[in-house]
């Protein structure tokens, strides 16, 4: 549950600095999305997609939400789908027992 | 992860719930907006901060040059406001015999930038409908440089759609000359002058401002400099970059027309 917390702590944190901090430094006007990138690392860890996997797609997916203009609801959806694939992809074809 | 029944109709009414927040959007982003904004705030200003630094650090070796320019520049504008003040003068006593009123300026209202949407040309300001601030307001900068327009309005914040965003076109007139085309955002800052008839006169270094034309922004606002142009003696129209005089990585407010 602390994790939990702490997980959507940090990605509440990353899309704080990814809208107000980085913009002010974007090189060609690129702005990296690090909810997004942290959000795939996590993925990563397959102890992570376990636990979480579905809970940080809701996290990510609804700060994304929050701050585009899109259709509420469409970066959770998203990132659901994304958070299923990658299990399905990378319990079958990839080990990465560094992260594990 | 394998999906039982029980986590797929917990996501389900989770989703249901989501999407129903499409309902009450304006709730649901004042209230997102009221809890992230102090922290938004603070990011921006330091990312402010930060870029003056890194530009400071990058930026040394051109600085005397830079200085050098700039003394030139300001000398050039002393001698353009003397010349325009006379000419203020001599068409006040115009005014004054044919009996008419003066332009009367913009009411502008101030709102700091604390974000900017990501992947997106739109700013977030902190300035809402409790301060005055409707839908469509334009925003300028300090030195009247069009920024956008209001597109979305809250409690206390609003979004501002950037001239940038590939959703912009309007019309633009070059300063000096009498050339016009269609200004269009390319996304990233990026800006396009378009549809400029090839009889008409446009040069690297010309300032584009807004028209009224299409009555789309007020007339006369600072846009950019034509950066490059682009087209041939066989086309029928020239296009040109056209470099944006906004930047918001030094800006930390704009104005609102009222």
């Amino acid at each position: 549950m602390i994790t939990a917390f702490l997980v959507a702590l940090m990605f509440a944190g990353l899309m704080m600095i990814q809208t107000s901090f980085l913009p002010r430094l974007a090189l060609w006007g690129f702005v990296p999305n690090l909810v997004l990138i942290s959000f795939l690392l996590f993925h990563l860890s397959p102890a992570f997609r376990n636990r979480y996997g579905m809970f940080s797609a809701v996290a990510a997916g609804l700060l994304l939400d929050f701050v585009s203009g899109r259709f509420f609801g469409m970066w959770v959806l998203i990132l659901l789908a994304a958070s299923f694939l990658l299990e399905e992809f990378l319990s079958r074809y990839v080990r990465t027992p560094a992260i594990s | 992860m394998r999906v039982s029944f029980k986590t797929s109709l917990i996501l389900l009414v989770l989703l249901l719930v989501i999407g129903s927040l499409n309902f009450s959007r304006v709730g649901a982003d004042a209230t997102f907006s009221s809890f992230t904004r102090p922290g938004m705030d603070f990011f921006w200003s330091a990312g402010g901060r930060v870029s003056g630094f890194m530009k400071g650090v990058f930026s040394a070796g051109r600085l005397a040059q830079e200085n050098a320019a700039l003394v030139q520049e300001n000398l050039f504008l002393r001698q353009q406001l003397l010349t325009s003040e006379d000419e203020r003068g001599e068409l006040n006593e115009l005014r004054d015999a044919f009996g008419l009123k003066a332009k009367e300026g913009f009411q502008l209202l101030a709102a700091e930038i604390y974000g900017k949407r990501t992947g997106e040309e739109v700013l977030l300001v902190a300035r809402g409908s409790a301060d005055g601030v409707r839908d469509g307001m334009v925003a300028v900068t300090a030195g009247r440089v069009l920024v956008g327009r209001v597109t979305q309005v809250l409690p206390d914040t609003s979004r501002v759609l950037m001239i940038s965003s590939k959703d912009t076109s309007f019309d633009a007139a070059v300063q000096g000359r009498s050339t016009s085309g269609i200004l269009r955002g390319k996304g990233s800052g990026r800006l396009l002058l378009n549809l400029v008839p090839q009889e008409q006169e446009l040069e690297e270094g010309d300032i584009v401002m807004t028209s009224n034309v299409a009555e789309i922004f007020p007339e006369n606002l600072l846009v950019g400099r034509v950066r490059k142009v682009a087209g041939s003696d066989v086309e029928a129209f020239w296009q040109a970059d056209v470099s944006w005089f906004f930047d918001s990585s030094r800006i930390d407010q704009v104005f609102l027309i009222q």
